[in-house]
């Protein structure tokens, strides 16, 4: 694909979103809410004990911090744009234009991140540091730090590119994508850290891509480099067998597709 | 025909149109159950890992948060969908045509949009607090009865209050889709004793902008833990509800169309 053309699909997309400033501004207030909400449940928590699941009161807002900012970075709303091309029948257009359906999915996703560090992870970052001073990763943890985040992105686009392309069997998809969305929060890590779990089900989240999401970037800082550089590792590995899966369920959609709308 | 026939038979054609999707609706209440269920998830987690909150037990705890369910399932259950069926009718320029509907736009939108997915929800809020009650072995008095129904009336009026405050906002300003989620973030203030937040926030909790009448007060008067009525609370629930009928005028009387 020409560079040209994702530069112009990125801005495209960036001058939409920023159509919605107010939206990402809305980060800037609801994101230190959750934060203040969890700082003062686990205040409370700590105020008995020092330690709880290895976690310090410094290392769980950390935690709490870090797993927010990732929300906002690796956020993408592949599956509802797949579903409404299907619904609509835009799909069918789409598949005529030279350009794969999926990049202008991927940049549409990837030029709305490059607003939301701008105006939601950078300035939510200045705060919770002077406010919550989070550790903070630095030489080589740093380096794979950011790296896991864009393969964290990547992750999490392909695990919305699955879930979209389910409506070209069920139409409606809502429900699936509510469904998906849930476990994929609970099993990434966001409302709480994966070592609260029984032992039982940390063990079968491992096997699970969603603690790459989250979870294993979040306690990156606070962790040796040897477990960032299996974190990365990790990715990579779900990212190979997503894209297949993806390539897969594709094949199988163009197979059979008939145009539901439009 | 009256406003109530009007609504019943909103509310079964609203059923059969969600019917037609059964799979759909189905996996919506099972996920609306599961993601409501990730607070006392998390409280449950919480004390297999540690003491706890101090002063509260994990069946106290899960008290609350089975209030805390049981208001945001009836709020959601009756605007849940308004928000976004308002944003959707604004966006495409189509709100002037409820406006001259004789029941009146939100009486309209209430009735046409009742979320039936959230009725198990509020089920499971109920379900947590009967579980609690026995685990607690609690038997109120007559009088704790009267107060709970009062507390829980006054938080779900402040929740809906909330809800037509914001859309109202949404009818001036347009482009604030993300409005709702602060009232549903800062309501979960509502669901923790109100003695874990610092002192400002608590007087904010309890006072001028009363969450604590969603869980905290209804959790406390059952458990025998009220020390004095709550009178600010009471009295600034009212008044969210006055002010979320004037601004809900206001801005219908300001509302110009946007779309086409």
């Amino acid at each position: 694909m020409n560079q040209s053309k994702w530069f112009l699909l990125g801005e495209l997309s960036i001058k939409r979103d920023l159509m919605y400033r107010a939206d990402f501004l809305m980060s800037l207030i609801v994101t230190p809410a959750i934060i203040f909400i969890n700082y003062f449940v686990w205040k409370a928590v700590f105020s008995t004990v020092d330690n709880v699941a290895g976690f310090t009161f410094a290392g769980m807002m950390g935690y709490v911090v870090y797993s927010q900012l990732i929300s906002i970075f690796i956020f993408n709303n592949t599956s509802s744009q797949l579903q409404q091309k299907v619904q609509s029948g835009d799909l069918a257009q789409d598949l005529l234009k030279p350009l794969h359906p999926f990049y202008s999915l991927f940049a549409a996703a990837a030029s709305s991140r490059i607003v939301a560090v701008g105006l939601e992870v950078l300035p939510l970052f200045v705060f919770a540091y002077f406010v919550f001073h989070p550790v903070t990763p630095y030489g080589f943890v740093a380096v794979f730090f950011v790296i896991s985040l864009i393969l964290a992105f990547v992750l999490n686009f392909l695990l919305s590119l699955i879930v979209g392309l389910v409506s070209f069997w069920t139409i409606k998809v809502e429900g699936f994508q509510w469904l998906t969305w849930i476990l994929f929060r609970v099993f990434s890590g966001e409302f709480f850290p994966l070592n609260l779990l029984p032992q039982w089900a940390q063990a079968v989240s491992h096997f699970m891509p969603f603690e790459y999401l989250r979870y294993r970037i979040a306690i990156m800082p606070i962790n040796p480099v040897s477990s960032a550089i299996w974190t990365v590792i990790g990715q990579i590995i779900w990212i190979v067998i997503l894209a297949f899966v993806v390539a897969f369920l594709w094949k199988s959609v163009l197979k059979r597709f008939t145009i539901a709308g439009g | 025909m009256g406003k109530l026939a009007m609504a019943w038979s909103a509310v079964k054609l609203n059923l059969a149109m969600q019917m037609i999707y059964r799979l759909d609706f189905i996996l919506n209440v099972f996920v609306m159950m599961l993601f409501n269920f990730t607070f006392p998830f998390l409280t449950l987690l919480i004390y297999s890992n540690s003491p706890g909150f101090p002063g509260w037990n994990a069946s106290q705890i899960l008290l609350f948060q089975g209030f805390a369910i049981l208001v945001w399932g009836l709020e959601q259950m009756f605007l849940g969908n308004v928000s976004w069926e308002l944003n959707r009718l604004i966006r495409e320029g189509q709100l002037d045509r409820l406006l001259v509907n004789p029941s009146g736009p939100l009486f309209y939108l209430g009735a046409t949009q009742l979320s039936l997915e959230m009725i198990p929800q509020v089920l499971l809020g109920v379900g947590i607090i009967i579980i609690a009650f026995f685990k607690l072995g609690l038997f109120p008095s007559l009088l704790a009865w009267l107060l709970l129904l009062l507390f829980l009336a006054c938080g779900l009026l402040m929740m809906i209050s909330l809800s037509i405050i914001q859309m109202a906002m949404v009818i001036r300003f347009v482009q604030i889709r993300r409005i709702g989620e602060l009232t549903r973030i800062a309501s979960l203030l509502g669901q923790y004793p109100a003695n874990i937040y610092s002192k400002w926030l608590q007087a904010i909790v309890v006072g001028a902008v009363p969450f604590a009448l969603i869980a905290f007060f209804p959790a406390s008067v059952v458990l025998g833990k009220l020390e004095n009525f709550p009178y600010t609370a009471v009295i600034a629930a009212a008044l969210f509800g006055v002010l979320a009928w004037l601004s809900w005028r206001s801005s219908l009387g300001k509302y110009t169309s946007a779309g086409g």
